[in-house]
């Protein structure tokens, strides 16, 4: 009885990890050859991600942007002159995913931490992040995605 | 900027050079699409660690050791799958007299699920307590690592398992989730806590199993972060159990741990507190079984607060020159079992003053001063004490110098 029991627990868990695992490894796929996407009308072709300037609330000091299929987000900040300046959330160390802190950015994988301009903080990361190219037209804002 | 780079296939040399640190040594194989700059295949590496200079003054004994060396190894399969790895070297040497030590601390795939969500599975290091994530030499003060995190939390504290990471798009909270290995009750021993329970990746028994989690919330210049681990400390099967008349199971024998902690930081100024505590109700198993003395709670905490000498709003400068001080209390065997021994050594407190410098972010020279206080020694526990043995003092001073470094 204990092991029938064993089995059936064993084989849902094994199945649910199996279904789970497989939607997220799906996820994980890159899609080759799918140059163009929208998300939340943020349009991407060729590497050019073109952002309408609805999307960033002036508010905010930094608005936090996800495009869809690519694998960082970019922090957006408008200065005082009204030019935009937009940075890869990509640690400079092992290209890891950022995590915004609010006055700053900061790297789950070995602890290196950057200021709202992209400044390094905190090693072993050695480089500033990566400033994107922008250029600003009437309704959108323009982003040279790398 | 000199960077050392070896090209495989096709490759965009502007692409390579905008994201690489000197150090690093990239392999570029090919190009995908819309990720075309951020998803070619590649190869980092990097590293970290520290000499130390250590004297104990009760022991009238002074050391001087190659702590670690530590390589990272990381590869870059495309933009949504990437491995890590970890591999340290510690005292320098392995012999066969128990010198050194050479182990994994981290081996993992990580699969990217969107810029916010990911998946970890392999040897992966949990999120409890600070220095488990955070163990290079340049991002915490002190010489040592804290000592409520090397044997409350056995850090750097690393599992086989599959973990799930993310955080909220629109609020600053990380949370994670992950289910590993359990631990090895039969390992545990008297004045480590769990620490020798962990398996490390090493032929990890699975019939045992723990899961653990963790929630970051950022609030203008703090971090607070509650984790928590329950886990199984008994991987034999239910015949061997039997035979040994304890219980057995994916959770017997359970270890819980709950680890809460704050930390700020703005300008010069930076403090960080922490608690752990730490429940094996089944101690008393434990005891009969492999008779290690487990206690059957124990806590530890500290609270740290630093401040940099050199730090100036109007001209900033990279060097820092941090003068810290911390202290931490901890009891290993806070509450004992039935056929448990108290022992006043493990309840301690530890009082640390020093210097962190940093000529550079990654470059770290640090000195400190550790004042030690315990409880009263059980005669109970001193057995066959060698002839030498000097007298058990309450107090100890160890004075500990340090050169580390991460790349």
């Amino acid at each position: 009885m204990q092991r029938r029991e064993f089995l059936k627990g064993s084989c849902r868990i094994c199945l649910l990890g199996a279904a789970g695992f497989a939607v997220a490894l799906e996820a994980c796929s890159p899609k080759a050859g799918s140059a163009t996407s929208t998300n939340n009308n943020i349009t991407v072709k060729d590497k050019i991600a073109t952002v309408p300037l609805i999307n960033l609330k002036e508010s905010k000091a930094i608005n936090i942007i996800s495009i869809k299929k690519y694998p960082y987000e970019i922090a957006i900040e408008k200065d005082k002159e009204g030019k935009y300046k937009a940075l890869l959330l990509m640690c400079t160390h092992y290209e890891n995913q950022l995590t915004p802190t609010g006055n700053g950015y900061t790297c789950s994988a070995h602890g290196s931490t950057f200021t709202n301009e992209g400044k390094v903080t905190k090693g072993p990361a050695e480089e500033p992040l990566k400033e994107l190219k922008t250029t600003l037209t009437e309704n959108n804002l323009i982003i040279q995605l790398i | 900027m000199v960077i050392f780079t070896i090209f495989i296939g096709g490759f965009d040399i502007t692409n390579a050079q905008i994201v690489r640190t000197p150090a690093q040594q990239l392999l570029i194989t090919n190009e995908d699409s819309l990720n075309a700059g951020v998803a070619k295949s590649k190869t980092v590496l990097s590293g970290y660690g520290n000499v130390v200079f250590r004297r104990n003054f009760n022991e009238q004994q002074s050391i001087m050791n190659l702590e670690r060396v530590i390589l990272f190894i990381g590869h870059q399969f495309n933009s949504k799958i990437a491995f890590f790895s970890e591999m340290e070297l510690e005292n320098a040497k392995v012999t066969g007299d128990g010198g050194g030590e050479i182990s994994m601390e981290q081996a993992y795939l990580k699969f990217n699920i969107n810029p916010r969500k990911y998946i970890v599975a392999g040897l992966f290091i949990p999120r409890i307590g600070l220095i488990n994530e955070n163990h290079l030499p340049v991002n915490f003060n002190g010489v040592e690592r804290p000592i409520m995190e090397q044997i409350v939390i056995p850090s750097t504290w690393r599992e086989l398992g599959i973990g799930f990471y993310g955080r909220l798009k629109n609020k600053p909270l990380n949370y994670s989730i992950a289910i590993m290995n359990g631990l090895n009750g039969a390992g545990f021993t008297h004045g480590n806590g769990i620490r020798e329970g962990r398996f490390e990746g090493s032929n990890a028994t699975a019939n045992n199993i723990a899961v653990t989690g963790a929630l970051q919330y950022y609030y203008k210049n703090f971090i607070f972060q509650l984790s928590g681990y329950a886990g199984g400390s008994n991987g034999l099967t239910k015949r061997a159990s039997d035979s040994l008349n304890i219980e057995s199971g994916a959770f017997s024998l359970p270890v819980y741990l709950g680890e809460t902690n704050i930390q700020y930081s703005k300008n010069a100024l930076s403090a960080k507190v922490m608690f752990t505590y730490i429940s094996i109700s089944k101690a008393t198993q434990i005891n009969k079984t492999y008779a290690s003395n487990t206690a059957s709670a124990m806590y530890g905490g500290y609270a740290e607060v630093a401040y940099d000498l050199l730090y100036s709003n109007t001209k900033p400068k990279e060097a820092q020159l941090k003068i810290f001080s911390r202290l931490e209390m901890l009891d290993l065997n806070s509450s004992i079992s039935d056929n448990g021994i108290y022992d006043g050594t493990l309840k301690q407190s530890h009082v640390i003053t020093g210097l962190t410098y940093l000529p550079i972010r990654n470059v770290v020279v640090k000195a400190d001063v550790r004042l030690v206080r315990t409880g009263e020694e059980n005669p109970s526990l001193v057995i066959n004490p060698s002839p030498v043995r000097l007298p058990y003092q309450r107090n100890n001073q160890i004075f500990n110098l340090a050169v580390g470094y991460s790349f």
